[in-house]
């Protein structure tokens, strides 16, 4: 009669491999109970339920205008009620992809939507030297940021052949910034899936010490304004 | 030569093995040599002849050492080490967010099955001043908003009369995710004069309001619409008004 011995335990390699399936099965839960963000992907679903908004298409996506010490992109996304411009960056403590979310709500009984967003950064020590003004750098150099400036938006009116981002000079202590002005036509739309032309626009860096100006106007064909909205700070129609 | 001695020998050229591996293969080589032993013995073998054999039948136990080894390679043993320490790691790293999905998991269950753990109607009468409502009814109506679902299940009335009074909803909320949060901001109101509530209490789980509302009245349960900037109104309870007093 064979003698009854105990089991011999699971071959290393098997062993090995369904240890490695624990970890694995632990981030897809994470994943799926959103406990952490992996991507700015879920980010942005996590964003949208907690505001309650339908899923947004996106339609841009691009990276941080300046160095960052974290992994950050920037994102334009749409839905039928509204345009968002969006931040993310992925801290590891923090739990991956953390984010913002600017919306700008749809305005179908106008020629377009636009919206603005910018970040804002701080000026090192010496990154500007104002000889003309000494009391006043001093003074203001506290407020004084270097701005990012997207316009984004989309059309609501077949009729409009051209939009004009412009932006007033920015009074930056005695040395005035110049005006930006940038054209945009069919070639810089970008086409969602639902056949709305969308667009984003990505301003040069403005310095400001306070706030900045800035308007969309669109034309027809004809070149005839159909309309101009002011896009910062009290958002409205200028005709 | 003894057997013992041979498993001895055995072991001792086995390298980077567990606790664990080492008593299973010494059991195996002691099973196997008390198995071929048995079978000589059954052959008229003395007990001595019998070892000796069986012995010299497993070989030369440096070389059953050797091929033992190649059956236990290390670098499999290394990639269960890392794998049980990112395990760990891992676990403690989502240990605050894990926490958080079973607090929910067990708010999601109190908001299904026992809303009144959250606020109810009695609770928010007594917070605010009051022995006790005139009526109380459960009820169950429901609204979707998102993925969240909002139930009405207990309204109340208090002195109430066509010169007024106060109407009281408590309702309880929960996402079509168990481990999630219930988002949104409810807010209660009543529907034929716009009056805010004078009294509310509870979270994102669950809340009551006591509204004031004269004979006839409803009451309507909003959200708010960041988009729209204003109220949506997402149920309209009916009150189980009476005849008039």
């Amino acid at each position: 009669m064979k003698t009854k011995r105990p089991k011999l335990p699971m071959p290393r390699r098997r062993l090995a491999l369904l240890w490695l399936l624990v970890p694995c099965l632990l981030l897809l839960a994470a994943y799926i109970t959103d406990v952490y963000r992996f991507t700015p992907d879920q980010a942005q679903r996590l964003e949208e339920k907690r505001r309650l908004l339908e899923p947004m298409e996106v339609l841009w996506q691009g990276d941080v205008p300046w160095e960052q010490e974290v992994p950050a992109i920037v994102r334009f996304a749409a839905n039928e009620r509204a345009v968002g411009f969006s931040e993310y960056d992925f801290r590891w403590r923090a739990g991956g992809w953390q984010g913002f979310l600017s919306l700008t709500p749809r305005e179908n009984d106008r020629p377009f939507t636009a919206g603005c967003s910018w970040f804002e950064r701080q000026l090192d020590e010496g990154e500007v030297v104002s000889e003309k003004a000494p009391y006043f750098w001093e003074r203001y150099r506290s407020s004084l940021r270097e701005k990012f400036v997207y316009v984004y938006g989309c059309l609501e009116s077949p009729e409009v052949e051209e939009l004009v981002v412009e932006f007033e000079p920015a009074e930056f202590l005695l040395e005035p910034q110049p005006a930006q002005i940038v054209h945009l036509t069919a070639e810089d739309w970008i086409m969602g899936s639902d056949g709305t032309a969308y667009f984003i626009c990505p301003m040069e860096p403005i310095l400001a010490a306070r706030s900045i100006t800035g308007y969309v106007t669109a034309y027809d064909r004809d070149g005839r304004s159909l309309g101009t909205r002011c896009v910062t700070g009290m958002e409205h129609w200028v005709e | 030569m003894t057997r013992s001695e041979y498993i001895q020998e055995v072991s001792a050229s086995l390298k980077r093995l567990t606790r664990r591996e080492r008593e299973a293969i010494r059991a195996e080589l002691d099973g196997h040599m008390e198995d071929h032993m048995e079978a000589l013995r059954e052959l008229g073998y003395e007990e001595e002849e019998a070892e000796a054999r069986a012995l010299a039948a497993m070989g030369d136990p440096a070389e059953v050492g050797r091929e033992l080894n190649r059956q236990y390679p290390f670098r499999w043993l290394a990639v269960k080490w890392v794998a049980q320490g990112a395990a760990v790691l891992l676990i403690l790293f989502l240990l605050s967010g894990w926490w958080d999905v079973f607090g929910n998991l067990a708010c999601y269950a109190r908001a299904r099955v026992w809303p009144d753990t959250f606020a109810n109607v009695e609770w928010l009468a007594r917070q605010s001043g009051q022995e006790a409502v005139d009526r109380v009814w459960e009820t169950d109506q429901r609204a979707e908003l998102g993925t969240m679902t909002v139930r009405v299940w207990q309204v109340g009335l208090d002195r109430v009369s066509e010169q007024g009074g106060t109407a009281y909803v408590a309702f309880s909320c929960w996402d079509e995710e168990p481990w999630a949060e219930p988002v949104g901001f409810i807010e209660v109101y009543n529907a034929t004069d716009g009056a805010e509530p004078v009294h509310s209490m509870g979270g994102s789980w669950g809340a009551a309001y006591a509204v004031p509302v004269v004979w006839g009245d409803a009451l309507q349960v909003c959200w708010y619409d960041e988009l729209d900037h204003q109220y949506e109104t997402l149920l309209t309870v009916e009150l189980p008004w009476e005849e008039s007093p």
